[in-house]
């Protein structure tokens, strides 16, 4: 895999892998099955390299739409997802590392609030497939303004926890709650590296 | 003469509408009797009628006194006055007056009785009666009417001037019965106003004087008042006539009495100096009265009744008077609320209303009395009821002062919103009083004998203060039922707790009755409970224990709490519970066949062994111990595990150490004992049929008992009430290398000794356990629900499944728990989440 992705000039933890996983349905990471990878290539027309990395800004604009997003979206979760061992919900340190690589296009305003809260609570293991999923919708429906938040509506609870946490960080202190996210985000980015 | 003046306002006109009907019949009456009544009146002198005239004139006043309300016999005198007149005139003046009767007859009767009373007036005549008409129509002298009018004149002024009157009464009546046959009734009528008003008007003049005193004044009035009433009454007498015909034909004249009426209001009440120096006296007394001085209450009395008859009752004093009681309980209402203490004040406003009807009754007019209380009412209730239950309505409740709380709701139903009032702070009161009972942990161990009192209490206070009002019931209801929940689970377990310990065995402070009436007291704190089932866990625990130990005090109480439970709860509630006194019944059974079984058995051996049989699930969960058990016990189990699978192939027996108890005979210095312990216990003593001393270490290691429980047993046998061991070193606690001995001088004044097991205190552990057992299984069920509920629609919205949801469970469940139980069915493929709508779900077959 990774010499295949040295072969295409890109980093392995590039968005346009993703996307690229995405196209070929790649059942997990860091690899592909033979047939993915032929159905794959029949799917994009590409018989070399070149081919492949010539199809990469095309790639990248499709998923620009909204409805193919929320595909490879969803087919990100289960892509994380080690289901040959078992898994049923994305290890929190993935989740996060997954939330930043499908968000490195427009991330929506929450999401850093969303990845630092994560962080800070050590209690929250993994991340199931219905919260996942309901991020997005999250992402696209609160904004940045959480007062539109209502607890009563069906968002997992996760999220009560995450609007909880977040509002009182606001209220607390404002200005040092955001260089402390800063500092978390740096570490963060480190780590990942 | 006219001592009350109550019997004037409207009766004169009263009495003229009675007297015309009583004159009708009156007369068919004598039409038919006549001769009866004539007789006698035509025999006697003129000095004995004039003397009849006279006392029918006293007799009028009487019945004047007594409301006309035999009015059809006092006409009937007046009837009988005119008549006797009437003849005895026409036995002076000959022919002619005979002709005034039949004129007076005229109105009603017809010529054939004059005819007849003239015929009559000479008895013993023949009996054919010719009639003839008059040749001429009689005719009055012509000064006639002059003279008498000054006749008259000069009696009216005598009446007025209160003289005496130069002539007789029934003359007089009679000159005026003649006139008015003269047809000149209009002009006696107008000349008999004009007297009256020259009176009136003269009598103006004694209230103008400035310096008068109030008091004096109001007297001066009421005196010229009842004067005018005595006089109109006398003139109305001798002009009864006249009042009674011509004025009762016209009916735009007012009779005499009105006329009269009329004119004193005309000229001294409507003079506004006069007026207001009247209302402002009659106020004056009123608000002395008040304030507490003793006042000439029959003075009020006069002269309100005089304004209530000259019909300015209303208009001039009762609206400044409603205005002056206004100020005056306003000012008092809020000074008093500043400095009474709240029960004082509303024996005051009590106090208050009293005095005002009472004053209704004795000197005002009937029509003032709602007014008037409703202003009292709305200036010492109305405007302080907040005031007065935020002041007062605690202190009152904790002190369960009865009557002023009976006062206080008295007062409070007068005043409109006052019981609505009422009843929001005695929710308020309930609540946070309960509060206080449930919230704090030191309390926990009164909480419910608390709650049983503040509930008898409670319940006393509406019975008696107020008056059983279903709405004082139902929100006391809804209001235990808030404050109990405030704290979860707690009250459950100690109510649980609560009722065990009047269930045990040994309490013997109540009868069967009393404890009966106990238990239906507590099941109605408990039906305001939300978390039943914390309550059923811990009430099965403590069940268990007195059966297993035979320690229930009654098999009926236990019974009839059962059934209480059963009806207040279903029958699913009690089923575990009704299945543990199944299975103690079965177990008796099977004891008796294993008797039999072990008598065929001939085994050999002298230890008996009782067993009961519990069915897992039905009992709360013991955690099985293993431990060595002496050779002969392990043979019984086997024997006994061998009969029971023959009975019953299938099932699994597992003993629970923990709960089996022995009694053992031993043989100490001072003679046989019999020794009542627990199976622990009875490892423990066994082994010092082996041996003298024995190390802690040395006991664990051959009983096998764990540690902690060890070392209690050892505690509960060396260093209890009864030491049938001796502990070397003698100390409280065992601790490691302790040394135990078999005490032999063991001493007893009883027999058969029961060495209690030093009961680990109910451990924070157990209880967390038992909560958190409680806590899986409302897990369980919630689950159970949502699914229940998914199959059944398929697909559902989030709000419409959580309401669902909370309809169908008896307990209480924070929303966000219920989204967690969501998301783990989502996540264990139960149900999904809608890929179009996020906010609404569908069931996974």
């Amino acid at each position: 895999m990774e010499s295949f992705c040295n072969d295409l000039c890109v980093d392995p933890t590039e968005f346009v892998v993703l996307v690229l996983a995405w196209k070929f349905q790649a059942a997990t990471m860091c690899k592909f099955t033979r047939k993915e990878f032929v159905n794959g290539c029949m799917e994009l027309q590409a018989d070399n390299i070149k081919a492949i990395q010539s199809q990469f800004p095309e790639l990248v604009n499709e998923v620009r739409k909204e409805e193919k997003f929320k595909e490879l979206y969803r087919f990100t979760f289960q892509f994380g997802l080690d289901s040959e061992g078992g898994q049923r919900s994305l290890p929190t340190e993935i989740a996060v590392a997954l939330w930043r690589l499908i968000f490195t296009h427009n991330p929506p305003a929450i999401l850093e609030s969303w990845l630092r809260f994560l962080n800070s609570s050590p209690a929250i293991k993994g991340i199931s497939r219905d919260t996942w999923n309901m991020f997005l919708n999250f992402s696209q429906v609160v904004g940045s303004d959480l007062t539109s938040y209502s607890e009563d509506e069906a968002w997992p609870s996760l999220f009560d926890a995450f609007v909880e946490w977040e509002m009182d960080c606001r209220k607390k202190a404002p200005n040092s709650a955001e260089k402390d996210c800063e500092q978390n985000v740096v570490t963060e980015t480190d780590s990942q590296d | 003469m006219f001592p009350t003046g109550l019997s004037s306002p409207n009766p004169p006109a009263q009495e003229v509408r009675q007297a015309a009907d009583g004159n009708t019949s009156k007369k068919r009456k004598l039409n038919n009797t006549e001769k009866d009544d004539f007789d006698p009146i035509s025999s006697p002198k003129t000095s004995s009628s004039c003397s009849s005239s006279s006392s029918s004139s006293t007799s009028n006043h009487i019945q004047k006194r007594l409301r006309f309300e035999d009015s059809l016999d006092f006409i009937g005198l007046d009837v009988k006055m005119a008549e006797e007149s009437s003849s005895q005139q026409s036995r002076s003046k000959n022919l002619f007056m005979s002709t005034v009767a039949g004129g007076h007859h005229a109105n009603g009767l017809t010529k054939t009785s004059t005819a007849s009373s003239f015929a009559n007036s000479k008895p013993g005549s023949a009996k054919k009666l010719v009639i003839k008409n008059l040749k001429d129509k009689p005719k009055l002298p012509d000064n006639y009417t002059d003279e008498t009018w000054q006749k008259l004149k000069e009696a009216v002024e005598a009446i007025q001037n209160s003289t005496s009157i130069k002539y007789n009464l029934e003359e007089l009546y009679q000159a005026v019965e003649n006139l008015c046959s003269y047809k000149i009734s209009a002009n006696l009528y107008k000349q008999l106003r004009q007297v009256c008003e020259d009176h009136i008007k003269a009598q103006i003049h004694q209230f103008r004087e400035e310096s008068l005193d109030s008091v004096l004044f109001l007297k001066k009035i009421d005196k010229c008042w009842q004067d005018h009433c005595r006089q109109m009454i006398m003139i109305r007498s001798i002009f009864l006539f006249l009042d009674r015909t011509y004025v009762l034909q016209n009916s735009m004249l007012p009779s005499i009495w009105d006329m009269g009426l009329d004119l004193f209001r005309t000229h001294i009440i409507s003079d506004q100096k006069v007026q207001n120096k009247t209302i402002d006296g009659i106020l004056l007394l009123i608000e002395r009265e008040r304030s507490g001085e003793a006042i000439d209450r029959s003075l009020l009395r006069s002269l309100l009744s005089m304004l209530s008859d000259l019909q300015i009752y209303q208009d001039s004093f009762e609206q400044r008077f409603l205005e002056e009681t206004n100020r005056l309980y306003a000012a008092e209402g809020q000074r008093l609320m500043q400095e009474r203490e709240v029960p004082e004040y509303l024996h005051h406003v009590n106090k208050r209303l009293e005095e005002e009807a009472d004053r209704v009754i004795t000197y005002l007019d009937q029509s003032t009395q709602k007014p008037l209380i409703a202003t009292v009412e709305k200036q010492l209730l109305g405007e302080h009821l907040t005031a007065i239950l935020q002041k007062g309505l605690n202190s009152l409740l904790d002190e369960n002062r009865i009557q002023d709380l009976s006062l206080l709701y008295q007062l409070f139903s007068r005043v409109r919103g006052g019981v609505q009032a009422l009843l929001q702070h005695w929710i308020e009161y309930i609540k946070a009083f309960g509060s206080t009972i449930v919230i704090n942990p030191e309390k926990d161990r009164t909480m419910v004998q608390e709650l049983l009192d503040f509930k008898d209490k409670v319940d006393h206070i509406i019975d008696v203060c107020f008056l059983k009002n279903e709405k004082f019931v139902n929100a006391m209801k809804e209001a235990f039922e808030t404050f109990i929940n405030k704290r979860p689970n707690k009250p459950a377990e100690l109510i649980a707790k609560y009722v065990d310990s009047k269930l045990r065995a040994g309490n013997k402070e109540a009868t069967d009755e009393e404890l009966e009436k106990m238990l239906d007291k507590i099941m109605i704190i408990f039906r305001f409970i939300y978390g039943k089932d914390v309550f059923e866990a811990f009430y099965k625990k403590d069940l268990a224990k007195r059966l297993l130990v035979g320690k229930s005090a009654s098999v009926d109480a236990e019974k009839s709490m059962l059934s209480k439970l059963k009806h207040e709860c279903g029958a699913a509630f009690t089923s575990k519970l009704e299945g543990m006194f199944k299975d103690m019944e079965l177990s008796k059974d099977i004891m008796v066949q294993f008797k039999q079984y072990m008598q065929n058995q001939n085994m050999p051996g002298n230890i008996e062994l009782t067993v009961n049989i519990l069915t897992m699930g039905y009992w709360p969960t013991y955690v099985p111990m293993e431990v060595h058990l002496p050779a002969e016990m392990v043979k019984l189990q086997e024997i006994f595990k061998t009969f029971y699978l023959g009975k019953h192939s299938g099932r699994k027996l597992q003993w629970q150490s923990t709960l089996g108890h022995c009694v053992l005979k031993a043989e100490f210095k001072e003679g046989k004992k019999e020794l009542q312990v627990s199976l622990f216990q009875t490892l423990v003593l066994l082994m010092f049929n082996e041996g003298e001393e024995f190390s802690l270490e040395e006991i664990k290691q051959a009983t096998g008992i764990e540690d902690g429980e060890l070392r209690r047993t050892l505690q509960s046998l060396a260093c209890g009430k009864a030491r049938v061991l001796t502990k070397i070193p003698k100390g409280k606690d065992v601790d490691d290398g302790d040394k135990f001995t078999c005490n032999d001088d063991f001493r007893h004044k009883l027999f058969r000794i029961k060495i209690n097991q030093i009961q680990m205190k109910e451990t924070v552990e157990e209880q967390a356990s038992t909560t958190e057992r409680v806590f899986q299984d409302r897990q369980y069920q919630i689950d159970a629900a949502i699914v229940r509920i998914m199959k059944m629609r398929k697909t559902l919205s989030h709000n419409l499944l959580v309401s669902e949801v909370y309809n169908q469970l008896k307990f209480p469940v924070k929303p966000a728990d219920l989204k967690k139980r969501i998301e783990s069915l989502i996540d264990r493929d139960y149900m999904e989440r809608d890929k179009e709508n996020p906010n609404q779900y569908n069931y996974v077959a």
